[in-house]
């Protein structure tokens, strides 16, 4: 069975599913509650759950961050809003210090089952304090798990599975996508991590991104199908753990590669993805791993500047065709 | 005998400097008793006594580096006696040596010496095994050195349409296509003729040159039947797309009178019946088309990477159809064969390609081809060149048709078609019409076929 | 004995001149100093295998404050959690991990109370409360306060001793989670003891030099945080505060802080630049009032124990240390294998290699 839903529905399914089956679960966030979230997705919960499991915390990101880490290290299950991921800075030294190696630095004495989520990414004129992509970020940190699902079946299953996880789990929402509608399984649809997910199939390119970036990659395709060119379009959905074989099978089918994403090239996801590839399936390449990144300034205001600072259908084609030694169009 | 050691004081702390000694040698002291005043890079401070007893031997002098560790004097209790030790603060640096030795330093240097030259000894061997493909003398992606590998092709031979000239999998395919680029230094003939069912290699069968740009899908409608391509028809189609793309073609079209030509082969076809030879006219057309290469040799070529192959022996590849596809088995040198054994090789060769009995190395290769589809009433048609080779000739049906004798006089004819496709890249149209011509001369005047 | 009539003016703690009114028996004031033997002699011990370069890193001995986390300690009921900074191997002890095991963990070895993989900042032992010592100033702070609410979400009588330094008290993070305590405390849900450990300096800077409110014990007004001071010196004031104001936290569910005045005779890592800080003298004058000085006077000047006593509880206090020496020392460094074990929980424990 299966319905037709909201990103945010989907999302706010989740986390009422958990709420239901599991007490140690309890929601924190800035205006979760009474306000009913900043974008909604917690609408309803406070009075449904109460304010012990829907809880408005002071806006205070490293204080409330912090005291869920603390509480989860107790056994409970936070799941903790960040308005927006932008304001995740203030809380980086309790993600980063705390969360994500007090296991390691315990000697395997405590676990973290925490979530932490949020939008990610920019898109709506937010400028630059609040356009980041955050994904290479917190990924390069041995003991957060990171995870950027884009349709609203994913968003479902793996905050699921984001909330059973014993660690902690930096859950990046494609924020500008919570009204998009997609089917989603009725129930526990768990999606496991650390498995990509094949968004179309083609033979002769493959084009790798996450989130947002995924439906940028499937008009892309499109657009290359009218030229004769099928694309095959993985959303990673998971970049830690990150799914190797799923992109290694792929390019060893298409010879090429084009890794897309929203955020900055340096020290990128995409950086890494072209790593794997070359490690791996260098000798399947017929061309240079090609990346598709956000430009190298801060998020930009004006609408048609914040275009450009974002991968264009227009760079993800051409980048396409340069890996196809077809011509630019 | 306790010693008093060069202490750690801070955590990057690798060596200290001892500054002065503050008690000398000889002297008492107690726990807790400053001793010494040492400095490291960052903190100057003195350095307690831990035991209690006679300061017995200063190890270190003054102004001297210590690693955080050595041993910089001893303190001597009762009744102890003091170590040996040699003169000034050289003790660490021998310890240190000496130690050295022991933890096997020495024989793990030894070991090293020993292992290298057989490290490049076998780094030499593996050179002397690369031969030019893979010494990276070409640009060529990865996958096409994979395919080169795989499928035993000479780099050398591939023109790279890629940034610098790189060659990438677009080019190795085509090149596997049309067999240029087959590896022949072990004397084997292995370019390509047109793929038999057992040769073609998995590879070749992900080919997707055969497939047009944009396909439909198949609509499955009711009364439609869908016949997946059967591996040869993946690879013919693929070269001939390859062929037509990519060369240049240009036609020129004889009309040849056959009524001599037609006269002999039935005047030989007697005399030879006895040894069980029947000539065909295409027997006679090949044995013409290679005639006239001895005036137009150019056309008996191969279009290569680094330039036009002419060939001096014809190997004439003959069009054979199969039920699902089609093959070009050769008839080699077929300009130093007579009639009746071009004729007896060419019925061999065509049963034996029926029955899917043919070695590669029969249908591989090839510098022309002659095509014929005289036996099924063709007026006219224009064939496709064979990859690598310079040119094909389309040979059409005989047809009765009014023509003029020397006087003038309307007279009924045995006409017949030939049609030339030759690659413009290698000949000129006036190349092609001259040997066109002189294949008309030859079969007009049977008789040059005999010499 | 009040909060208030204790404290001097500038916030500072008066000397009582009794040598202690508090009325400890004998018996228990004989067991407080035996712990604080231990602890120092934990941490000589500690200086000496930092100097001999066994114990890598950095290394926080106690010197001089071991009746402060001795004190409070002794309020401490079972299923309670102790967080802390980095000043951590008197918790440890005093919570009744094994001497050997913190040594070992101090010497890296895979027998180590943390299996060598935290070192001196970082020891855990949750099993018997310690939920562990963090190596970034204040950032253990928020952890506690959310510690604390757990407890009280999951329905246990239980508190968190919560301990800071006064350089913690800078750290946003302070702010943030004292902000919360208070906030959460107004619900009865936030049972949150904060035991701030003033030694006067942070590193080498002293409080007046980082704040101009140096009523430290004062801040927690600004969250609405009840709070007094003790004598962090004087192992029985410190008892006698810790008792009470446990019970009360345990009753209430509230936060509650006392400001811990304290004196670290030790340099602040294992050699530091005192000169450039503080005098000789003033170290001197701290040493006079050295906690397990004070003890050893009043349990002599009060006939319980005489010196050689005294003496031989010191003995079998570093003979007991000798012994976790000499265990760290044989022991074993941790396995290899080790490396990429405890990065994540569960079954999809990360190895660390693609």
């Amino acid at each position: 069975m299966a319905e037709t839903k909201t990103y945010r529905e989907a999302l706010r399914e989740a986390m009422v599913h958990e709420l239901d089956n599991d007490e140690s679960v309890v929601l924190m966030g800035e205006d979760i509650g009474v306000y009913g979230g900043t974008h909604l997705i917690t609408d309803g919960l406070y009075d449904e759950y109460g304010p012990n499991r829907i809880m408005d915390v002071p806006i205070s990101e490293n204080g409330f961050t912090g005291a869920a880490v603390g509480m989860a290290m107790m056994g409970m299950r936070p799941v903790v809003e960040m308005m927006t991921w932008n304001f995740s800075f203030l809380a980086a030294d309790q993600i980063i210090q705390n969360a994500a190696k007090v296991r390691y630095f315990s000697g395997g004495q405590v676990e973290v089952p925490l979530v932490i989520r949020g939008p990610n990414g920019g898109g709506v004129q937010l400028s630059a304090q609040h356009t980041h992509s955050l994904e290479s970020f917190y990924g390069h940190f041995p003991g957060l798990k990171v995870v950027a699902p884009v349709t609203p079946n994913d968003v479902k299953g793996m905050m699921l599975t984001a909330i059973r996880d014993p660690n902690p789990v930096i859950f990046l929402e494609a924020g500008a996508l919570y009204g998009t509608k997609g089917e989603v399984e009725e129930g526990d649809n768990a999606v496991p991590f650390g498995k990509a997910r094949v968004a179309r199939e083609g033979s002769d390119v493959t084009l790798i991104a996450y989130g947002r970036q995924v439906n940028l990659c499937l008009r892309a395709a499109d657009t290359l199908s009218e030229d004769g060119f099928e694309a095959e379009v993985i959303d990673l959905r998971s970049l830690r753990p990150f799914d190797e074989d799923t992109i290694v099978e792929s390019v060893e089918k298409t010879h090429r590669a084009v890794a897309v994403q929203e955020q900055w090239r340096w020290f990128g996801v995409a950086s890494e993805v072209a790593a794997i590839i070359q490690d791996r399936a260098f000798d399947s390449l017929d061309a240079p791993v090609e990346r598709v990144s956000g430009a190298e300034v801060p998020g930009p205001y004006a609408r048609n500047l914040e275009l450009m600072a974002f991968p264009s259908e227009k760079q993800v084609t051409n980048a396409a065709r340069r890996v196809l030694y077809e011509e630019e169009k | 005998m306790p010693e008093v050691i060069m202490p750690k004081m801070g955590d990057a702390m690798e060596e200290g400097t001892l500054l002065q000694w503050l008690k000398s040698e000889g002297e008492e002291v107690s726990e807790g008793d400053p001793i010494a005043e040492i400095e490291t890079d960052k903190v100057t401070m003195e350095l307690e006594a831990e035991d209690a007893g006679t300061l017995a031997q200063l190890i270190a002098s003054e102004g001297q580096d210590v690693p955080v560790g050595e041993a910089i004097a001893f303190i001597q209790g009762e009744g102890e006696e003091v170590p040996e030790v040699s003169e000034g603060g050289g003790e660490a640096e021998d310890e240190a040596e000496e130690g050295g030795e022991e933890d096997g330093g020495g024989a793990q240097a030894t070991a090293t010496e020993t292992g290298a030259p057989e490290e490049e000894e076998t780094e030499e061997e593996t050179g002397g095994q690369t031969d030019g493909r893979a010494d990276g003398h070409f640009r060529a992606s990865p996958i096409v050195r994979r395919l080169a590998e795989e499928n035993d092709l000479d780099l050398a031979k591939i023109d790279g349409s890629g940034p610098a000239g790189r060659i990438v999998e677009r080019d190795v395919r085509g090149a596997m296509e049309s067999g240029t680029a087959q590896r022949t230094e072990d004397g084997a003939a292995q370019e390509d003729g047109v793929a038999a069912p057992e040769q073609a290699q998995p590879q070749q069968a992900e080919m997707q040159g055969f497939q047009p740009a944009r396909l439909p899908e198949p609509t499955e409608e009711p009364g439609t039947q869908l016949v997946e391509p059967t591996r040869m028809m993946q690879v013919i189609g693929e070269r001939m797309t390859e062929a037509q793309q990519h060369i240049p073609h240009f036609y020129a079209t004889v009309e040849v009178r056959m009524d001599a030509a037609m006269a002999l082969r039935k005047q030989l076809n007697e005399q030879l019946e006895e040894e069980g030879v029947k000539l065909s006219v295409n027997d006679f057309v090949m044995k013409a088309c290679a005639v006239a290469l001895r005036s137009y040799p150019n056309l008996n070529a191969l279009y290569t990477t680094r330039g036009v192959e002419l060939h001096e022996k014809v190997d004439m590849a003959m069009a054979v159809a199969l039920d699902q596809g089609l093959i070009t088995p050769v008839i080699r040198d077929i300009g130093s064969k007579g009639l009746a054994a071009i004729s007896q090789e060419s019925k061999d060769l065509a049963t034996r390609a029926r029955d899917g009995k043919l070695q590669p190395d029969e249908y591989q290769g090839g510098t022309i081809t002659v095509s014929n589809m005289g036996m099924f009433g063709i007026e006219s048609f224009t064939a496709i060149i064979n990859p690598p080779q310079a040119a094909i000739v389309a040979v059409s049906s005989i047809a009765k048709r009014p023509d003029y004798d020397e006087n003038g006089q309307v007279v009924p004819a045995s006409m017949m078609k030939l049609t030339l496709s030759a690659d413009h890249r290698i000949a000129n149209g006036r190349d092609g019409a001259l040997y066109m011509a002189e294949v008309k001369r030859v079969l007009e005047n049977p008789v040059m076929l005999m010499v | 004995m009040s909060a208030e009539n204790e404290h001097s003016e500038d916030g500072g703690v008066e000397t009582r001149e009794d040598g202690g009114a508090i009325a400890t028996s004998s018996e228990r004031l004989v067991d407080l100093y035996r712990q604080m033997a231990l602890i120092r002699a934990f941490e000589e011990a500690c200086q000496k295998g930092f100097r001999q370069g066994k114990i890598g890193g950095y290394l926080h001995v106690y010197i001089g404050q071991e009746a402060v986390a001795t004190g409070f300690l002794q309020a401490f009921e079972e299923g309670d959690r102790v967080i802390t900074a980095y000043r951590d191997h008197a918790h440890a002890l005093l919570l009744g991990s094994d001497p050997k095991e913190v040594m070992a963990e101090l010497y890296g070895k895979g027998t180590g109370l943390v299996k060598g993989k935290g070192g001196s900042m970082h020891l855990f032992d949750v099993e018997r409360g310690l939920m562990g010592g963090y190596g970034i100033v204040g950032g253990h702070i928020p952890l506690g306060v959310g510690i604390a609410y757990a407890m009280r979400y999951q329905e246990t009588d239980h508190i968190t001793q919560l301990y800071l330094g006064d350089g913690a008290m800078s750290q946003g993070a302070f702010h943030e989670a004292a902000n919360l305590a208070g906030l959460w405390g107004r619900e009865g849900q936030c049972p949150c003891l904060f035991i701030v450990e003033n030694n006067k300096y942070g590193m080498g800077t002293s409080v007046e030099r980082t704040t101009a409110m140096t009523d430290l014990a004062a801040k927690f007004d600004a969250y609405g945080i009840e709070h007094e001071k003790v004598d962090g010196m004087d192992v029985e004031a410190v008892v006698e505060a810790a008792e009470r104001v446990a019970e009360q936290v345990r009753e209430t569910g509230k936060p509650y802080a006392i400001e811990a005045l304290t004196y670290r005779t030790a340099p602040h890592g294992a050699a530091d630049f005192f000169e450039n800080y503080r005098t000789k003298e003033e170290i001197e004058e701290w040493r006079e009032r050295d906690p397990i000085g004070m003890v050893e006077h009043k349990l002599i000047e009060n006939d319980v124990l005489d010196e050689d006593k005294l003496e031989e509880i010191r003995d079998e206090a570093k003979e007991r240390i000798q012994e976790a020496v000499e265990f760290a020392d044989e022991s074993d460094e941790p396995p290899e294998e080790e490396l990429y074990t405890d990065v994540y929980a569960g079954e999809d424990e990360y190895t660390g290699e693609a």
